[in-house]
């Protein structure tokens, strides 16, 4: 046990007068290099990620909106330029045959 | 800043993660990310104390990044997919003198077994040679909880020790 004791200081003091270890060469240039890299991605990336998708979404639901806006303003004109060209036959049907006429019988 | 800082930096990381080239990466990294916040440092520190602080954080990441990768890679064992799990070396840190090489070795093998806090204490205390204030500011706990953080991580590795030294008699 008393063996075990002294080697237990041992290596406890083995790490009393330890040196720092240094960084390899050329660290500056890659840490540069690893950060000019990362700014880059930010840069073409102007939006985080989950607000692309957020924009994306939104402009489509803006898409469909005025799409189905559009076709339903051409449909209500279709059915107004139905309904003057039935009006304008009713008309004519009524001139034909003079219905308006006020000539009393 | 990288210039005055680059060594600190990097032997910190290096005794806890005890691999070069994975200690070289986290030590870039740490720059990084000092750089793009530093506008997030207020001075109410100093800039190796915040350094220090952005170190343990991504040195702690890492290692549990790690840690998961490792389960995954056990579970695919037991599945019968992938590689066999790869032998951990023995780490020789280069500040340790050549006589005493074989012994911290051990000494750093039995560290990686510590809960991480008390491994970090530890490592700044004994390996940064950091005052026990410094260590308290950094880690953000209170000097009493820096001694018992500290009088515990001995204890551990007593025990292993104690463990190791029984088993290779």
């Amino acid at each position: 046990m008393k063996n075990i004791e002294i080697q237990i200081a041992e290596t406890f003091n083995s790490i009393d007068d330890i040196q720092k270890a240094e960084a390899p060469y050329f660290f500056n240039t890659r840490v540069q290099a690893k950060l000019n890299q990362r700014l880059a991605v930010t840069e073409t990336s102007w939006l985080p990620k989950w607000k692309q998708i957020w924009a994306i979404t939104t402009l489509t639901i803006l898409l469909s909106i005025n799409i189905f806006s559009v076709k339903q303003k051409n449909k209500i004109k279709i059915t107004n330029s139905t309904n003057s060209t039935e009006s304008a036959n009713l008309e004519d049907f009524s001139n034909t045959y003079n219905l308006n006429s006020s000539l009393p019988y | 800043m990288v210039d005055t800082y680059q060594h600190m930096v990097f032997n910190t990381i290096l005794s806890i993660v005890q691999q070069q080239e994975e200690a070289e990466d986290v030590a870039q990294e740490v720059f990084v990310q000092a750089f793009i916040s530093i506008t997030k440092f207020r001075g109410d520190s100093k800039i190796s104390t915040w350094l220090y602080r952005i170190a343990i954080t991504k040195t702690l990441d890492h290692q549990r990044k790690k840690r998961s990768k490792k389960r995954f890679g056990l579970l695919k064992n037991v599945f019968g997919i992938g590689l066999q799990e790869e032998q951990v070396a023995d780490f020789y840190h280069p500040g340790v003198q050549l006589e005493n090489k074989e012994k911290s070795a051990i000494l750093f093998k039995a560290l990686q077994n510590l809960p991480s806090q008390q491994r970090i204490a530890f490592t700044l205390i004994k390996i940064e040679g950091l005052k026990y204030e410094d260590t308290s500011s950094i880690m953000q706990i209170s000097i009493k909880a820096i001694e018992s953080l500290m009088h515990r991580a001995k204890l551990n590795l007593r025990n292993q020790l104690i463990n190791y030294y029984q088993s290779n008699k």
